[in-house]
């Protein structure tokens, strides 16, 4: 962790201000908007609609085929998430490969992950992907109860799931396992019950979320009919603390917000959004940046498709960000990192507000000043927003 | 005109029971409008007041009528305020009269606003004229009401009119009732000039346009004369009378109703109730005459402190036409610059709010609204206090006193019980309780102010579902045990939410206080404890639990500009809070001690 890191702070190309396209290097993400069944909890762009994948295939094929034409470049991280990418069989996989390696250099060490669901973990499918490439597996556990897991609208069992990070671990992989708190069901218990299946796996990383319901999904709405399904508030909090604390324990480094790893297995894709750093965007919904270039495709499958049928671009809209957003964003995006920011920035940058409020952080221990670095604590990262809010 | 053919009238009517109407039907009969010019509710001229149906500055008119006996007669309508905060104003104008039009829906029957109003009437021995209107509704029972105007008026209606406004049957007979029945006027026109003031209103290019009952003698173009109660002296520029355009006239005779500008500018200058003589004049002032006072009070604060200015400038526009009305700045350590205002009741002081929201644009917050109290010092010092904040320490105090309103209820028996626990609750004392027959029930309470400012207009509404009617007149102040109930946030006591109690509830207004900002006060980063406090006295606690959790789980790519979007959203959240001390506090938290029922 503290490696990259360090890297991550001496790399400045995304302040660059014109395009750096063909100079330098990126990170990809690729969006397969493809589930079997959806999840209780999620808001993400995919459907169901299986029959689609042949078109859904093709077009994100033609758009590495029109981004690779104009922009082709070292990828240093590659990220299949989705939706479920784990579902696409080998010739689909081949196609997108293909397209990719057509326009793209894949950098030599560069970490390529693709997100997993439990379910669809088999010995076969292991070897197809390592031989793709694919570096990481991160698989979408979120608990080993299956109570839970069933509320959760997941597919597989506990069993399944100890099973598949068993597998992916000793195919070689570097595995991340997600993890989710706060859900419905959820007690001591079956917080204890995480940490100790978790410790006993011992994948490379771990994400822990606590749970989101601030969009339209069927959680949300059975929080509002029913909340007292759900662990309070506190109750959460502390799942969250308790989860942290034995990860930490156990030799992890919590290093952003809902993120842990063991030394040296940060998640290199997802730093670089967190450091600002370059990342393309392809398939439906999509966002990325170049430099100070923000962009996203369009939401809607249908329409994603039908653009890219037409020949035309997928883009829903791009924008630049001025010097001061960015440096805000940096802020903002570098308080959920255990690494923090300078506080040069920070007086540079925030309104007195926010420093008022940092103050207060600092005073009740949410906050943590090291050399001319300040940092928040796990306990503030809990009530981030609430100090967040006032930088933007 | 002789003034044996001059009637001065009004019409005293429940709101809604056809006073505009008849009031129109009145002009289109006299020809004092076609009724291609007839606007709907010509007298109402005020946005406010025809949205809402009241009146609240006086009006009259002077309508030219060829009666039955072949003679012409000038009858001059004043429309006077029909709320009980004006009943001041209500008291002038009756004395400008010598009769009034009782009107009475004949489908509903007396209400408590008709009351209040046709006693102030007969007290100012008023020859009352009962008229039931609106007998063409199928569920108008006039002999009911009849009898009913009998016994709770106290009146003769044995010769009551039966008309429909709205069709124009029995305006006829309205008046040759009016000339049958009203006095005309009992003035000496020989004497020296005396003139009731009974209405004062401004008007931006002219100044000041005073409505007055000339009583003695006569006003004329020219002459020079003083306001005795404000001893300030004028020469009238112009005079007049409205039919209802405004005419000018060269003079206004004893009996005779109409409008005189007089070179003022401030209508400070000129209070209702004052008597307008010769400037040489020596006798005695009319009687009646008192100080429009405020009773009400509240803080008006602008939700963006940047719109200080323009607060001030709207409330020193609003009281060039608002005599009642006072204002003065003031500073809450909660809520930051704004003014103390002074109101004569709760109907005024929304229609000042809503004036200065929708005539001026502005966003306001205003604080829960208290009486004025009169505090006797140990030092013997007699003090009156518009604001709970600057209530003297307990111990520096010898006696409060809070002003008392008489109410009037009226309402069908099967809500009477709820009635009679509510007004118990408020610290009531009954006067008078009375069956009127036909299920309705008559109660007379004496009550302090102070518990009727809050919400019991609204609690009396809910536990009659509507069908309680009220009206109330001030009663004097008296004296109470009365203690100040502050509110204390981590041990600083906020001035704006501090209030007045009396002793025997300080307890359960205090937990209740207590309980309410502990809903309303959201977690904090640390734990904020609230405290309702008798001085040093604790009397309430309740402990807010630092906040846990809020923060933004998932962050990565594309979800960035979202998540900003999230926090922009909680950062507009904010804006909306008050930092008291280190804690912040939502606008709605004053707004609660408004809303907490015990």
């Amino acid at each position: 962790m503290r490696k990259s890191a360090r890297a991550g702070s001496g790399v400045s190309n995304s302040a660059a201000p014109t395009a750096p396209y063909r100079r330098h290097s990126c990170g990809l993400y690729l969006h397969v908007p493809l589930c079997v069944s959806r999840c209780s909890y999620c808001a993400f762009v995919s459907t169901t609609e299986l029959e689609q994948r042949g078109r859904l295939v093709s077009a994100i094929a033609g758009e590495l085929d029109t981004l690779g034409r104009r922009a082709g470049r070292e990828l240093r991280t590659l990220y299949f998430g989705g939706g479920t990418p784990s579902l696409l069989g080998a010739a689909e996989l081949a196609t997108i490969m293909a397209a990719l390696r057509r326009w793209f250099v894949v950098a030599p060490g560069a970490e390529f992950t693709l997100e997993a669901n439990p379910e669809d973990v088999a010995e076969e499918r292991l070897q197809r992907w390592a031989r793709l490439g694919v570096t990481r597996l991160s698989l979408g556990v979120q608990s080993f109860d299956e109570n839970i897991l069933r509320r959760l609208g997941r597919r597989h069992s506990a069993v399944k799931a100890r099973w598949a990070v068993a597998a992916a671990l000793a195919h070689g992989f570097t595995v991340s396992l997600d993890l989710m708190v706060g859900v419905p069901g959820e007690g001591a218990k079956q917080v204890e019950q995480s940490i100790t299946e978790v410790l006993q796996l011992l994948p490379h990383h771990v994400s822990v979320y606590l749970l989101e319901l601030d969009k339209p999904t069927p959680l949300a709405a059975l929080a509002t009919r029913c909340p007292d399904t759900f662990p309070d508030e506190d109750a959460a909090a502390r799942a969250y603390l308790q989860v942290g604390k034995a990860l930490v324990g156990a030799g992890y480094h919590h290093y952003e917000v809902s993120n842990f790893a063991r030394p040296g297995f940060s998640a290199r894709h997802n730093l670089r959004y967190w450091l600002g750093r370059s990342v393309l965007g392809v398939g439906p919904a999509a966002a990325g940046q170049v430099g100070r270039q923000r962009f996203a495709n369009v939401e809607d499958i249908q329409l994603y498709l039908e653009r890219l049928e037409a020949g035309s671009s997928p883009r829903a809209w791009a924008r630049t960000l001025s010097e001061h957003e960015l440096g805000v964003e940096r802020l903002m995006l570098g308080l959920r990192l255990a690494q923090g920011v300078g506080e040069g920035a920070v007086q540079r940058l925030a309104p007195p507000e926010f420093c008022e409020q940092l103050q207060a952080f600092l005073a009740l221990g949410l906050a943590r000043r090291r050399g001319r670095r300040v940092r928040l604590t796990p306990r503030g990262w809990l009530v981030s927003s609430e100090l967040l809010a006032y930088l933007v | 005109m002789d003034q044996r053919h001059i009637r001065n009238f009004c019409i005293i009517a429940h709101i809604d029971h056809g006073k505009s109407t008849l009031a129109d039907r009145l002009l289109e009969r006299t020809g004092a409008l076609s009724s291609r010019e007839m606007m709907e509710q010509v007298l109402d001229s005020m946005e406010l007041e025809r949205e809402r149906g009241i009146t609240i500055k006086a009006h009259t008119v002077t309508l030219r009528y060829r009666a039955a006996d072949g003679e012409e007669y000038l009858l001059n309508l004043i429309d006077t305020p029909g709320h009980v905060d004006f009943s001041y104003e209500v008291s002038r104008s009756l004395a400008a009269c010598e009769g009034a039009l009782l009107v009475v829906d004949a489908s509903q029957g007396v209400e408590a606003q008709t009351l209040a109003n046709a006693y102030l009437a007969v007290a100012q021995g008023l020859e009352l004229i009962p008229v039931l209107n609106k007998i063409d509704l199928p569920q108008a029972d006039p002999e009911r009401v009849r009898q009913q105007i009998e016994q709770v008026v106290g009146i003769d209606a044995s010769h009551a009119l039966a008309i429909s406004a709205k069709s124009g049957v029995g305006v006829e007979a309205v008046l040759e009732a009016l000339v049958a029945h009203v006095p005309p006027p009992a003035g000496d026109p020989h004497a020296p000039l005396r003139a009731l003031v009974f209405d004062a209103a401004y008007d931006p290019f002219r100044g000041v346009r005073c409505l007055v009952r000339v009583v003695d003698g006569r006003l004329f173009r020219g002459q020079a004369v003083r306001f005795l109660a404000s001893g300030r002296e004028a020469a009238v520029d112009e005079l007049g009378v409205f039919t209802p355009r405004p005419v000018a006239v060269e003079q206004l005779a004893a009996g005779e109703v109409g409008y005189v500008f007089a070179g003022l500018k401030e209508l400070a200058h000129v209070q209702v109730g004052d008597t307008l003589a010769e400037a040489s004049f020596l006798g005695p002032a009319l009687p009646g005459f008192a100080e429009a006072k405020p009773m009400v009070f509240a803080g008006l604060y602008p939700v963006d402190s940047s719109a200080y200015d323009a607060l001030r400038e709207a409330l020193e526009k609003l009281s060039l036409n608002d005599s009642a009305f006072r204002f003065q700045p003031d500073t809450s350590q909660a809520l930051g610059f704004g003014f103390r205002c002074g109101f004569l009741g709760l109907l005024h002081m929304e229609v000042v709010q809503e004036r200065l929201e929708r005539e001026f644009g502005l966003q306001l917050l205003t604080t829960a609204p208290n009486v004025a109290y009169r505090i006797l010092t140990k030092r013997g010092e007699l003090q009156e206090v518009h604001n709970p904040a600057q209530l003297p320490p307990e111990g520096m105090i010898e006696r409060i006193e809070e002003p008392f309103i008489l109410a009037t209820i009226l309402t069908p028996d099967t809500y009477l019980g709820g009635i009679l626990q509510l007004v118990q609750e408020r610290r009531g004392e009954q006067v008078r309780l009375e069956y009127l027959g036909g299920g309705r029930v008559m109660l007379e309470y004496r009550l302090p102010l102070a518990e009727v400012v809050l919400d019991f207009y609204d609690r009396l509404k809910s536990v009659s579902r509507g069908y309680a009617s009220f009206d109330y007149h001030f009663d004097g102040f008296r004296p109470g045990n009365l203690v100040r109930l502050d509110l204390v946030v981590n041990g600083e006591p906020v001035d704006a939410l501090a209030v007045i109690v009396h002793r025997d509830r300080a307890y359960t207004r205090g937990r209740a206080l207590a309980r309410k900002l502990k809903e309303t006060i959201p977690r904090q980063l640390f734990e904020v404890v609230v405290q309702a406090a008798i001085g040093s006295r604790a009397i309430a606690r309740e402990v807010i639990k630092p906040l846990r959790k809020n923060v933004i789980a998932k962050c990565y790519g594309g979800d960035i500009t979202r998540k900003r979007k999230l926090l922009e959203r909680q950062k507009e959240g904010k804006k909306r809070l008050k930092r008291v001390g280190r804690v912040d506090i939502p606008q709605e938290a004053f707004l609660a001690v408004l809303k907490v029922d015990v």
